[in-house]
């Protein structure tokens, strides 16, 4: 089956670029304690990922260094994801920037295939990848990998191995126990190993030796695992200026709340978990996913939950952004009916508030049990039983 | 509140609070202003004196007497200035006054 990679380098550098206008052409580091991405130029001043920020930005003085924003990635591949299950109905997500394509029934060139998507992709969200288009989705991956940006190669069929020799060992899913050994062997690349017999080879490296080997004939019969599209609601709200106080972050949030609730794209349907996001003020995220015990349907039900875990976690800072999205859409509420709906619906109400009066630690509601009911002294008659 | 040992147990009984379970409709300390004859004529509600109108009920009860500590009262269900009906009793025993709904 052909498979195409498509390769985003660097792609929260971009990402960040693209929202923040102010930082230009200057090198970039993201990360906190370790740098978790760089630009090509940090990269050319000897940055690499995994190294210690002190070490990086004694490297590169003028370096920008930005807060990693996990929650703005992931939301901007899944844009870039959204344009690729137009194109194919097998996608499967990498790491941000990375993701895999089946073209199985392709009816025009791969070539050409994949030179339009590289053209979609820079004018719709401002990326520019490169693409690989390969037997298997290490080869694929491989091809992207190694052409530049807003290149796509296309690997003929049965090429791959000729493709893998030249490069060095490090491309294989091997450790780094195993490519120390591989270099002390003096097996630097990948067609020294595929030249191999496999018997041999397996024996000093097992499992993980046989896989390495197989990739290294070219052959990956690695299948996709697709990505199923979720669907969601989503309510964003500009605040009119930074906002500090809990009320007003709240107030905000209660109104995305109830218009993503009103949204026709939900239909109806029960919502499993609702993640509440704020764009922060100076630069940086706030995210706080909050499930819901059972599915909800009522905006009302969802907001007491929201504000109780919003108002026991606030964003540590100033709030420019919030946001709202309901995710987990379903046609099912996930509630066994009780005999008695009247009755087994109120006590899902009760034990519902129970438990979020109660998670403070402190019993907010009991019910009452009857200890000696025929007592003639009344305090001993019942007694208050914590339902927390 | 003002603690009271023999209010919270009950009289002579362990005490009912346990990891799950809290007492309910435990007695509270009262103070109230009884005529000569005993019957109470006004109680203090949270600092402010409340002039009993009328006694609707009166009654006692006697139990336990076999423990240490018996449980010997005079409830009295009395309509109070304001317009509302409380329960209170006298600890025969101790002296002292209470404040405990009584139903049933």
């Amino acid at each position: 089956m052909r498979i195409a990679c498509i390769y985003i380098p660097r792609f929260m550098v971009e990402a960040e670029r693209q929202r923040r206008k102010e930082i230009g052409s200057r090198l970039v580091l993201i990360g906190d304690a370790r740098v978790l991405g760089c630009s090509l130029g940090a990269e050319a001043v000897g940055i690499r990922t995994g190294m210690r920020m002190s070490e990086a930005i004694a490297l590169s003085h003028s370096a920008v260094v930005l807060p990693p924003d996990g929650s703005h990635y992931v939301r901007r591949f899944g844009e870039v994801l959204g344009l690729l299950g137009e194109l194919s109905p097998e996608v499967e997500p990498g790491d941000p920037g990375l993701a895999y394509l089946s073209l199985a029934g392709l009816a025009q060139r791969a070539q050409t295939f994949a030179d339009d998507l590289i053209t979609s992709l820079h004018r719709q969200f401002g990326f520019m990848a490169s693409v690989g288009v390969a037997g298997g989705k290490f080869a694929a991956r491989v091809a992207a990998v190694t052409s530049r940006s807003g290149i796509a190669k296309v690997v003929p069929a049965g090429e791959e191995r000729a493709l893998l020799a030249p490069l060095p060992c490090t491309y294989l899913p091997a450790d780094e126990a195993m490519l120390w050994r591989l270099q002390l062997l003096g097996l630097e690349k990948i067609g020294d190993i595929a030249a191999l017999p496999l018997g041999a080879f397996q024996q000093q490296f097992g499992p993980q030796g046989k896989r390495c080997w197989e990739l290294a004939q070219g052959g990956d019969d690695e299948p996709l695992a697709p990505h199923v599209a979720e669907s969601t609601v989503a309510r964003r709200l500009e605040m009119p200026a930074p906002a500090v106080a809990l009320e007003a972050i709240l107030a905000g949030l209660e109104r995305l709340t109830f218009a993503a609730y009103g949204d026709e794209v939900r239909q109806g349907r029960w919502v499993r978990k609702a993640v509440a996001r704020a764009g922060l003020y100076g630069g940086g995220d706030w995210e706080l996913p909050i499930a819901f015990r059972e599915a909800l349907a009522d905006p009302k039900a969802a907001w007491f939950v929201i504000k109780t875990a919003v108002t026991r976690r606030p964003p540590e800072r100033a709030v420019e952004e919030l946001e709202i999205e309901l995710v987990g859409l379903s046609g099912e509420s996930g509630k066994q009916s009780a005999l008695f709906e009247s009755k087994g619906k109120l006590r899902r109400q009760v034990e519902e508030a129970a438990r979020h009066l109660g998670a403070n630690g402190k019993p907010a509601i009991g019910r009452i049990v009857e200890v000696e009911p025929w007592s003639r002294i009344p305090e001993r008659r019942a007694a208050l039983e914590d339902l927390n | 509140m003002v603690t009271d040992t023999r209010a919270a147990s009950g009289a002579g009984r362990p005490e009912l609070t346990t990891g799950r379970l809290r007492p309910l409709n435990s007695p509270q300390l009262l103070e109230v202003d009884a005529g000569a004859n005993g019957v109470p004529a006004g109680l203090y509600l949270s600092g402010h004196r409340r002039a009993v109108e009328s006694v609707i009920e009166t009654w006692r009860i006697d139990d336990e007497w076999w423990r240490e500590q018996p449980v010997s009262r005079v409830y009295w269900r009395l309509f109070l200035e304001n317009g509302c009906a409380l329960d209170v009793y006298r600890d025969a025993v101790c002296g002292r006054w209470y404040k405990q709904a009584y139903t049933g």
